[in-house]
């Protein structure tokens, strides 16, 4: 075959998964990674909570504090959630976070990864699509990719790792099974604040008859404010039409407080939010990490904390392997399905917290 | 010897270019000119834009000429001095608002504004006295001499002369401070320069008319020419300059110009060609030329393909029979064909005779859509209804005496007693549809309005002006002539509002008493959908990007065929992005018979694109492999830069470090498989 590159590892997805697994490989084996992205690395970003214990696990990587610039992560961010009640209160009394709570920049921290990832010997293609992964009899891999500009090549790896993200777009393909707990969707747009207005820096969640608002400042008089509620009811109510979009807002009281002196632009977006779990062990040399193998409610923060220790689990399992252990996978789709459960569990008792519309479509299948 | 400048009507075009100019086309869909260091015309342009993006003011050079034909230039031996005053102003802001064929006194006095009680713009200002403040009125500027230069800025305004600029801040968009400059060339010819496209205003733009407040920098006014001879005498001369938006497709040329509204009105009230028009009625027996008048009708018909989707004007247009036979055995075809050509309205249209409210000529079951295929005059409100275009009267009458067989086919034919120049300024602006049009409208239809055939009639004068200043209310259509600023004060304020709105409209083709129903009022269904004037204001362009890295700025393959103003998503992005819009050009002009016009020049950088997949809308997983490109302007532009940069950076380093593995790798990269997810 033409433009053949041969590595080890391939891993589909460049955001905080699939860095987090090049790195872990590339410091603790001598694995060749290459890893595909498909954006060119512009699409726009929305931050998350994290906490102190992420500082561990990009230690466990090999990644200093100082690796990072100071607005990669800005500490005490206020984050308050009027839930259970008309009344707002901080958020971590309600859903019992660990303490010292952190607003991450994930443009700035995404770049960061990849860079490193870069520097250590890690080859990264942007821009680049996966046309086709083909499994041969040694169970080795051989994926078609083309570039925006460059056009078609392919890769032969040993293993194979998906960190698309929700989509999951690798085990996709490969027909892997899933199993969906919800239909969570989310709804929301980017907010502009004027130069000359102070915005206060902070998270703001909000639950409604239908569903849950979450406002959070971003960087650059930036803001994200987006609608949690279930994809049917989106239909239903033609959500994506901006004066019903709207007209939910108006429902809220902190959040449009929050929003009053901010405008937008355009039609609200829609993107998954859904929680699922997917099994890998249909198929040798493949594991799929972060969102790719399970993906969270939001309201759990999960989403980056598993992100970085499911690859750093993957990265264990395929280092393991290729040392010959058995069953390394096995084990690997063991433990992110007891994290799964637990999961499960603190996400029923997050909604049960909100007793106030238990009849409503939405609430009365969580709570 | 008798005198006289030419072009008699000059159009000058805005830009936003600071430091570049191009001079105007001397032929009708001719390609603007490069200016030397001397301001004169070098060749034909090869950039519209400056190197930072900006497109080129426009200049129009007047010259003087004898009738002989012979140019008079400070170079000619037995002239002493050329002295040039221009007087430029906008009276946009002072004038009504724009109600479609409402005030056209051409349908009656009825129809004047006062009896159609349509408002002023800026009601609020109510004497004469406060409605006067609403002109931009920066008094006349003069020049002479060689290679000079002055602006119609606020530090050049004539001694004692009451000036009027409009406020200095604005809310939304950019104030504007001037409306052009003079230059002179190395020999003494006169430049006419428009302003920068600036426009502002307070309110929010929510309709093609525009909104009160605002105030753009279109104008239009008198020229005045003084050539002193060396014995001492000297000749005094007048024209006109309108200052129109870019054309952004110069080469196509709209189906009515211009120059055939003043070639039809002057035919009809000027005695300009007695032999086909005299005493109120055409000459049955006059003599068309087939290339002078027919050729141009159906080649601007055949043309319109590369700015707009008319597939129908196409199959028209083809040589579907011999145009050119002249012969009785080809009488049929001829008069087949001249019975797509929709007739004129009354004006006003008196039913049941409304031909352009009829889209299409049935043949028992068979229908087509009638000729030209293009809005008319007022598809928009319920008054004075004009849903579909008709070509002029004498542009039918022409098409009728080649259709009856008196034409003949000579190319060496007798021009029209008109300065081809005259001509060739006017005929590069839209004549037909005016609702309003883009440069001038439908007052030009007015044979009140001028002194001559193509030669506008003047109001006052110079020191009237000084004196009074310039009058805000006075309808020039009622007679006595134009001051500076009439003949632009009709079109929408800001321009860039029309131009964003008025590309394609909805036109309900079933019913000749109503365009529009219901409340909101909109299009009555069903409807056709039809276009304005595609050669200003293209809306369909075949991209013309053949790089692979423009291509990936672009998001389209070279040849297919997309919105002009794609990316441009409201009224305020057109006032501030008018300029990043790309330039239709033919890029196969060297070679004989067959164009090939492409988009260029856009400033993609601009743009951001994605391509989104239906997924989003529908939900359904399933609809992930279709997508739809989204081409939008990033609002927050410091994000841009910050991530652009950053992204960008890191993007590419990782690509050189990637690919540099391939090359040692690999063989040369296999070319991509064929098809695309993206669907239009």
């Amino acid at each position: 075959m033409q433009n053949l590159l041969e590595t080890n590892v391939l891993i589909v997805g460049g955001g905080p998964a699939g860095a987090s697994a090049a790195l872990s490989l590339l410091k603790y084996s001598n694995l060749n990674v290459i890893i595909v992205e498909e954006s060119d690395l512009a699409s726009v970003k929305v931050g998350e909570q994290v906490n102190s214990s992420i500082f561990g696990l990009l230690e466990y990587m090999g990644i200093g504090r100082d690796d990072f610039t100071q607005d990669n992560f800005i500490l005490g961010y206020s984050s308050t959630a009027a839930w259970g009640s008309e009344r707002i209160s901080v958020r971590d009394s309600i859903f019992n976070t660990e303490t010292e709570s952190f607003q991450l920049n994930r443009e700035e921290f995404d770049y960061t990864l990849l860079e490193k990832v870069s520097e250590k010997g890690g080859i990264i293609f942007p821009r680049t699509k996966c046309l086709q992964f083909d499994q041969k009899d040694d169970n080795s891999w051989d994926v078609d990719l083309k570039h925006d500009t460059k056009g078609h090549f392919a890769v032969h790896a040993d293993y194979l790792i998906d960190a698309t993200g929700r989509s999951g777009s690798v085990g996709r393909k490969l027909g892997l099974e899933s199993t969906r707990y919800d239909e969570l969707t989310a709804i929301g747009k980017f907010l502009y604040c004027k130069e000359s207005q102070h915005v206060k820096q902070d998270i703001v969640i909000e639950s409604i008859e239908d569903g849950w608002w979450y406002c959070a400042t971003l960087p650059n008089q930036k803001m994200t404010l987006t609608f949690f509620t279930d994809a049917s009811i989106i239909k239903e109510k033609r959500l994506e039409k901006i004066e019903n979009w709207n007209e939910l807002l108006s429902k809220t009281t902190h959040i449009q407080h929050k929003i009053t002196a901010a405008y937008s632009v355009g039609k609200p977006w829609v993107k998954n939010a859904f929680s699922q779990v997917t099994d890998i062990l249909s198929r040798k040399n493949f594991l799929a990490v972060g969102d790719a193998v399970a993906s969270f409610d939001p309201i759990s923060s999960m989403g980056i904390g598993f992100a970085i220790t499911s690859a750093c689990n993957a990265a264990k399992a395929i280092i393991d392997a290729n040392l010959g252990y058995e069953k390394t996978f096995t084990s690997y789709q063991e433990n992110i399905n007891a994290i799964y459960h637990q999961y499960l569990q603190t996400k029923a008792f997050f909604y049960q917290k909100e007793q106030r519309w238990s009849n409503s479509a939405f609430w009365r299948k969580r709570i | 010897m008798n005198l006289a400048i030419h072009p008699s009507v000059g159009i000058a075009r805005l830009g936003n270019s600071l430091t570049d100019i191009c001079l105007s086309p001397v032929t009708i869909g001719g390609l603007p000119f490069d200016a030397d260091i001397n301001r004169n015309p070098s060749q034909p342009i090869t950039d519209f834009k400056d190197k930072l993006g900006r497109i080129k003011r426009q200049g129009q050079p007047f010259t003087v000429v004898t009738d002989t034909g012979e140019e008079i230039t400070l170079d000619h031996p037995n002239v002493t001095s050329i002295e040039w005053t221009v007087h430029l102003a906008n009276k946009k802001a002072a004038w009504y608002q724009y109600s479609e064929l409402q005030g056209n006194l051409l349908y009656g006095p009825q129809n004047s504004y006062q009896n159609q009680q349509i408002s002023f713009r800026n009601p609020e200002k109510k004497s004469e006295h406060e409605r006067q403040t609403l002109i931009i009125d920066p008094g006349p500027r003069t020049i002479s001499g060689r290679k000079n230069s002055i602006g119609f800025d606020k530090t050049n305004v004539p001694a004692g002369y009451p000036a009027q600029y409009p406020p200095e801040k604005v809310q939304f968009g950019v104030a504007v401070t001037t409306l052009g400059d003079l230059l002179t060339d190395s020999s003494g010819r006169l430049i006419v320069l428009g302003g920068y496209g600036n426009a502002g205003g307070n309110l929010p733009l929510t309709s093609y008319g525009g909104s009160s407040t605002w105030h753009d920098d279109i104008s239009d006014g008198a020229v005045y020419c003084t050539v002193t001879f060396t014995d001492g005498s000297s000749v005094s001369l007048t024209a006109w300059v309108v200052v129109g938006s870019p054309d952004f497709a110069p080469e196509i040329v709209n189906i009515s110009t211009l120059s055939d509204t003043m070639f039809d009105v002057a035919v009809r009230n000027f005695d300009l060609v007695p032999d086909m028009y005299s005493n109120g009625n055409y000459n049955p027996n006059y003599q068309a030329n087939y290339q002078r008048d027919i050729l141009p009708i159906i080649n601007r018909i055949g043309r319109y393909q590369w700015v707009s989707n008319v597939q129908s004007m196409m199959a028209f247009t083809s040589n579907i029979f011999d145009f050119t036979d002249n012969s009785e055995a080809n009488w049929h075809n001829r008069q087949n064909y001249l019975s797509y050509f929709r007739r004129n309205d009354a004006q006003p249209p008196v039913p049941p005779a409304l031909p352009q409210e009829q889209l299409f000529k049935e043949n028992g079951t068979d229908i087509f859509p009638m000729m030209p295929l293009n809005s008319g005059s007022n598809s928009v409100s319920n008054t004075n209804i004009m849903k579909f275009l008709a070509l002029d009267q004498t542009q039918l009458f022409l098409m009728q005496q080649w259709a009856n067989g008196y034409f003949v086919n000579n190319p060496d034919y007798d021009k029209y007693p008109v300065d081809s120049s005259d001509m060739a300024s006017v005929g590069n602006c839209v004549g037909l549809p005016m609702c309003p049009g883009i440069e001038v409208t439908w007052s030009l239809q007015n044979p009140i309005i001028y002194a001559a055939p193509y030669r506008i009639l003047q109001y006052g004068n110079e020191q009237q002006y000084a004196a009074n200043g310039l009058t805000p209310s006075r309808d020039e259509c009622e007679g006595g002539g134009c001051e500076p600023g009439d003949l632009t004060k009709r079109m929408a304020c800001p321009w860039q509002a029309d131009f964003f709105q008025c590309t394609i409209q909805l036109i309900n083709f079933t019913d000749p008493s109503t365009n529009k129903a219901g409340s909101p009022a909109a299009p009555l269904p069903p409807t056709y959908y039809s276009y304005w004037w595609p050669p200003q204001s293209p809306w369909d362009v075949l991209v013309g990007e053949f790089t692979a890295d423009g291509q990936a700025a672009t998001n389209v393959p070279a040849g297919q065929q997309m919105n002009y103003a794609r990316g441009i998503n409201s009224f305020t992005q057109m006032v501030s992005y008018w300029y990043a819009l790309g330039f239709i050009r033919d890029i196969n002009s060297n070679s004989t018979g067959f164009p090939f016009f492409v988009e260029t020049e856009r400033n993609n950088e601009i743009f951001t694109y994605d391509n989104v997949p239906i997924s989003q809308i529908s939900g359904n997983k399933e609809d992930n492999e279709t997508t739809i490109p989204v081409f939008y302007i990033e609002e927050d532009t410091q994000v841009i830069k910050k991530r652009s940069e950053k992204g960008r950076l890191l993007m590419e380093h990782l690509e050189e470090v990637g690919f540099k593995k391939i090359e040692v790798a690999g063989e040369r990269m296999p070319l991509p498989r064929s098809g695309t997810r993206n669907r239009r």
